[in-house]
């Protein structure tokens, strides 16, 4: 009987929270989290935050280089809250430095499509285009360098080849739909699009992410020329132009008809991001980050790309039910109408529906 | 004299043999060959089309079918090899040699179950 009072005991006394060794570790373990949650959102925290002036407004770093205050994305405290999460952006570009100390934890596939391998380093020792851009989307917030607008979201680097038959174009969007994308970057054009591309890049659009249409965003090119038939002028793509640090175009990026909207790609103010580490990649201020100073800047419609690639996780990591033809829309009834040249029924060839403002975007989702 | 006429002949072969044009989206789009010299030994012809693009042209093509029922066909009537499927109906073909492949595609594409076909260009892909 004694023993039976004591089972008892103990089954109460684990039950009933005196078991505090169970229940604290649960706690505990939730306590961790919690706190790893918050510390992994303070994106003020992160070194070169002040500097991302395409992100967001720092009033010292604005004033000291009369930037214009509203040639950031307007984020607000969104960033804070929102990180692309269970979100897959696919960026297709031309090499990635796995390793980036900014992007522990971000990369969930790699493929080359020269040699099938998933070895995506860069080839040539001075390129950092695909390590740029894909950190200007996914950098994490770690208390290292810069944080991505979508620094919650999963990437996807898919390597191509400088030189590409269309067979082989077509097979990188095979591999981007296989593994499943949600978000194509595409910072690169051959500025002539092939029909067998186009209809590859059409048929996602429309059929990809069970139906819902998988999310295709091209840079429209630096030549300041027209878009013409570019793979950025395909109508179900996100096409996107640049603006500098005045809030004004780029005098560099391309433009036409079918331009949707523009963001910040920078020119006399690059944009931070990350350079390959070390003694690789082209940066030469820092080791690992192309500051907005660098003598070898981050500027372009390459640029611009991704932070809308950013943008869009965090629409669909707010609703994921959105089509790509909802996404395309918001995107652009929510623009500022920003620039010198008139919009005629809400749109102009040079900045399309206007600048992208998060908050906004945001607000109408 | 005779190796002259020979040398002569060769050129003409090289230079008007094939089509210098190609269709996209049923239009026809001019094209100029890049360095003809040097034809010959390269596995790749580059010409430039009425866009300033500059497209290379190997011994493939890519075909698009509306039904995959006369592919067996077409491979037997132009000598061509599969090299791979490429999505639904959409194939990626070899030719005997990269001079027939304009050829070829442009008289595939009049085909009334093709929905089109074109050489399997090759392009620049240019970072931005």
């Amino acid at each position: 009987m004694r023993y039976v009072y004591l089972v008892v005991f103990f089954f109460l006394f684990i039950a009933c929270g005196g078991g505090s060794i169970g229940n604290n570790s649960k706690e505990n373990i939730r306590e961790s989290n919690i706190t790893q949650d918050s510390s992994d959102t303070n994106i003020s925290q992160e070194p070169f935050f002040y500097q991302q002036w395409y992100l967001d407004k720092n009033d010292t770093f604005y004033n000291q280089n009369s930037i214009d205050k509203d040639a950031n994305i307007h984020p607000a405290s969104l960033l804070q809250t929102y990180g692309g999460r269970g979100i897959k952006i696919a960026v297709i570009d031309d090499g990635l430095d796995v390793n980036h100390e900014d992007l522990v934890g971000a990369i969930i596939r790699t493929y080359n499509i020269a040699n099938g391998s998933t070895n995506v380093a860069h080839t040539n020792f001075k390129d950092n285009h695909g390590t740029a851009v894909t950190g200007i989307i996914g950098a994490r917030v770690n208390k290292k360098g810069i944080v991505g607008i979508a620094n919650k979201a999963q990437i996807i680097f898919i390597k191509y080849k400088e030189s590409m038959s269309d067979s082989e174009t077509v097979e990188l969007f095979n591999k981007a739909e296989e593994f499943g994308a949600d978000i194509i970057n595409n910072s690169w054009g051959t500025g002539d699009v092939s029909q067998v591309v186009k209809d590859k890049i059409v048929d996602l659009a429309k059929n990809g992410r069970g139906g819902k249409g998988t999310i295709i965003v091209f840079a429209v090119g630096n030549d300041n020329k027209d878009m013409a038939n570019d793979e950025s002028a395909i109508p179900e793509v996100i096409s996107v132009g640049a603006t500098d640090s005045t809030n004004l175009r780029a005098f560099y990026s391309n433009y036409g008809v079918n331009l949707d909207v523009v963001a910040p790609g920078g020119y006399y103010f690059g944009i931070t991001t990350l350079d390959d580490m070390g003694n690789r990649g082209d940066a030469i201020l820092n080791e690992n980050y192309i500051l907005y100073n660098d003598p070898n800047e981050f500027a372009g419609t390459s640029a611009s790309a991704p932070i809308v690639s950013g943008i869009v996780a965090l629409m669909l990591e707010k609703n994921p039910n959105l089509t790509r033809s909802e996404v395309e829309n918001i995107l652009k009834n929510s623009a500022d109408k920003i620039g010198n040249v008139p919009y005629s029924s809400g749109r102009n060839n040079y900045y399309g529906y206007g600048k992208v403002n998060l908050e906004k975007i945001m607000n109408s989702i | 004299m005779k190796h002259i006429l020979i040398i002569f002949v060769v050129f003409l072969q090289y230079g008007c043999a094939s089509d210098n044009y190609y269709y996209q989206n049923n239009k026809k789009v001019s094209l100029s060959l890049i360095d003809s010299m040097t034809r010959g030994y390269s596995s790749i012809d580059y010409y430039k089309n009425e866009r300033g693009t500059v497209l290379g042209v190997s011994d493939n093509l890519i075909v698009k079918l509306k039904n995959s029922k006369n592919l067996s066909n077409y491979l037997k009537e132009f000598d061509l090899k599969m090299e791979k499927s490429l999505g639904q109906n959409l194939y990626l073909l070899k030719t005997k040699d990269k001079s027939l492949t304009l050829n070829i595609s442009n008289t595939l594409n009049k085909k009334a179950d093709i929905e089109y076909a074109q050489p399997d260009f090759i392009k620049k892909n240019i970072r931005r």
